[in-house]
């Protein structure tokens, strides 16, 4: 089965600055896909190619065995999509909206109605279905966007920043759907400034700066080749400083922050088992701690490594 | 294979149109352009009746005091209903989610254009509606010249949204966009020709010279260039004035709004189609 997403050496500038550059990505079908990078690191004017909304420079994007840089109405027919801050038609109301993208899309009266109840629910915007979107806040717009990407049950999702403008109780929410989405089949490639919210829903991530591709494997895979840890370290009274500098002066530390009075931040080089060595040894410098907490094969810490690898 | 694998593009161009509508209609744009034609019809029609003028003689006489208004009806048209059809997707950022649908960008275009071109087509057919009761009214009969005229109204409209989808295609707001249309068709295009005539050139190749057509068809016979001349006491220190009035020739004419319209619909379909959600 061919990749859901396919993107070769694409590459695309604005008036000789290069936003992307060469960029070659396969997204497996099926998978949920992070995709990562600072501001202006290429991910929104990936996903814009892939929708349509610019040309590339050069290079190609397919959805499955469809070209979209050749062929957008035809490749695009299994794709729902958000991209950027969804803006509405002010004067319709969400079932309208609906309405015509079903029909732009194919779909029957019946299914569009159907569809329409389902997704509406689905998102929370049941009791707003019949009022103008003018009246709606930037988080309702956000759902709203994502009914209108399901409403056809496409087989690919594309999102960018799917959660952004949402409250916390809406971001939940929204991952709950990402989740039930995922165990459908389908495939999302979605892009992120939420770390913690790529490595909870996504199954693999890529990650892209100044136009090209850092990285791009499971996070499973990735997560395990970080090799060292942080530690977050609670204390019931501040450390007087030569009870840090000790801790400092320990093997394998390479650096302690005091992030408040009471708060030790540790990274450490070495696996857990070598933690646990650690903890006696700090135990035993009489600190006394309550709460002990590791981070090791955390996302965020790769990523900035990765960030700070690719700036030199 | 789904269903949805088979979309009919003539479906997607209707469903367009439809939803256009749907804007003109919740803006009150339509609304604004009904009641301007069925105004400016009246106060045609009551004007002299107040004032006690009789209706012209010869039913080709009244009708031209309507018609002559036409082009400004239509103007205005273009400036509601195409000045911002394009630009205003970009504008308002609402092509995010237009554009990622499997639809063309041919498709989009041209179910906008039907759309402006229904609107003012019910603002024409309003005007030249109570035009033709008034007509009949008076003179107890409408004479087929009359619906030639319409026919050239209709004709002209597509001209005219045409270059208002050119005009729109090319600028970066609705505001700039509406407000350019306007002017360029009522007041700079205008001057342009009346600096022409004056220099006594024909401005045949005029979108709104040609327009005078649709007033014109309804005199028997179809009138031409005439010449006349401006008395020495109204132009001080000279011999007098010879002034040519032109007379935009039918066919002439009739071609030149297909080929503003063709050539408005194919550079700004083009533009339309290029121009990117950066």
């Amino acid at each position: 089965m061919p990749a859901a997403i396919t993107i070769e050496k694409l590459t695309k500038s604005y008036k000789g600055l290069l936003a992307l550059d060469n960029l070659d990505l396969k997204v497996p079908s099926g998978t949920v896909y992070g995709y990562l990078g600072p501001n202006g690191a290429g991910k929104t004017t990936t996903l814009k190619i892939l929708t349509s909304l610019i040309k590339p420079t050069s290079g190609k994007a397919y959805f499955f065995d469809q070209e979209v840089t050749k062929e957008p109405e035809t490749a695009l027919i299994h794709v729902g999509a958000i991209v950027e801050t969804p803006e509405f038609y002010n004067y319709m109301t969400p079932v309208e909206i609906l309405s015509y993208f079903g029909k732009l899309r194919g779909l029957k009266n019946p299914e569009i109605e159907e569809n329409s109840s389902r997704f509406l629910k689905l998102v929370g915007l049941d009791d707003w279905k019949k009022k103008r979107i003018a009246t709606f806040s930037r988080g309702m717009k956000q759902r709203l966007a994502l009914a209108q990407a399901l409403l056809h049950d496409p087989q690919i999702l594309l999102l960018d920043e799917p959660t952004i403008g949402l409250d916390p109780r809406g971001m939940a929410e929204v991952r709950e759907i990402f989740r039930s989405l995922k165990k459908e089949g389908k495939t999302i490639f979605m892009s992120s400034h939420l770390i913690r919210e790529v490595q909870e829903i996504c199954d693999s991530v890529a990650l892209i700066d100044k136009g090209r591709l850092i990285l791009s494997n499971t996070i499973e895979s990735l997560t395990q080749k970080s090799d060292s840890v942080d530690i977050e370290m609670k204390l019931i009274k501040p450390p007087p400083p030569e009870q840090i500098a000790l801790v400092k002066r320990m093997e394998g530390i390479e650096s302690v922050t005091q992030v408040n009075p009471t708060t030790l931040r540790i990274n450490y080089k070495g696996n857990f088992d070598n933690v646990v060595l650690l903890l006696k040894r700090i135990v035993n410098q009489d600190l006394k701690i309550y709460s002990f907490k590791t981070t090791q094969g955390d996302l965020e810490a790769l990523y900035m490594k990765m960030i700070r690898e690719s700036v030199r | 294979m789904p269903a949805s694998d088979k979309i009919s593009r003539r479906r997607q161009l209707l469903t367009v149109t439809r939803y256009e509508l749907l804007k003109y209609l919740r803006g009150r744009r339509l609304l604004a352009a009904i009641i301007l034609a069925i105004v400016v019809s009246l106060l045609i029609l009551l004007i002299p009746l107040i004032v006690g003028l009789e209706n012209p003689a010869r039913i080709s006489d009244f009708l031209v005091q309507f018609v002559s208004f036409i082009d400004i009806l239509i103007v205005i048209g273009a400036t509601l209903f195409g000045a911002d059809a394009l630009v205003s997707e970009f504008q308002h950022k609402t092509a995010y989610l237009l554009f990622p649908n499997p639809v063309s960008r041919a498709g989009i275009f041209f179910g906008k254009y039907l759309a402006s071109a229904i609107a003012t087509f019910i603002m024409i057919l309003v005007f030249y509606g109570i035009t033709g009761i008034a007509s009949f009214g008076f003179y107890s009969e409408l004479p087929i010249q009359f619906f030639y005229s319409l026919a050239v109204a209709g004709l002209y409209a597509l001209s005219i949204l045409a270059l208002a989808f050119l005009i729109s295609s090319l600028m970066r707001g609705s505001t700039g966009s509406s407000v350019l249309t306007f002017l360029l068709f009522f007041l700079i295009l205008p001057i342009f020709d009346f600096g022409l005539t004056f220099a006594q050139v024909k401005p045949w190749f005029s979108a709104t010279f040609a327009s005078g057509i649709m007033w014109n068809i309804v005199i028997t016979p179809y009138p031409s260039d005439f010449v006349f001349n401006i008395p020495v006491f109204l132009a001080p220190g000279s011999e007098g004035l010879t002034i040519t009035n032109y007379v935009p020739e039918l066919n002439l004419s009739i071609g030149l709004l297909l080929l503003y319209m063709l050539f408005g619909l194919a550079v700004s379909l083009r533009l339309f189609s290029r121009k990117e959600m950066v």
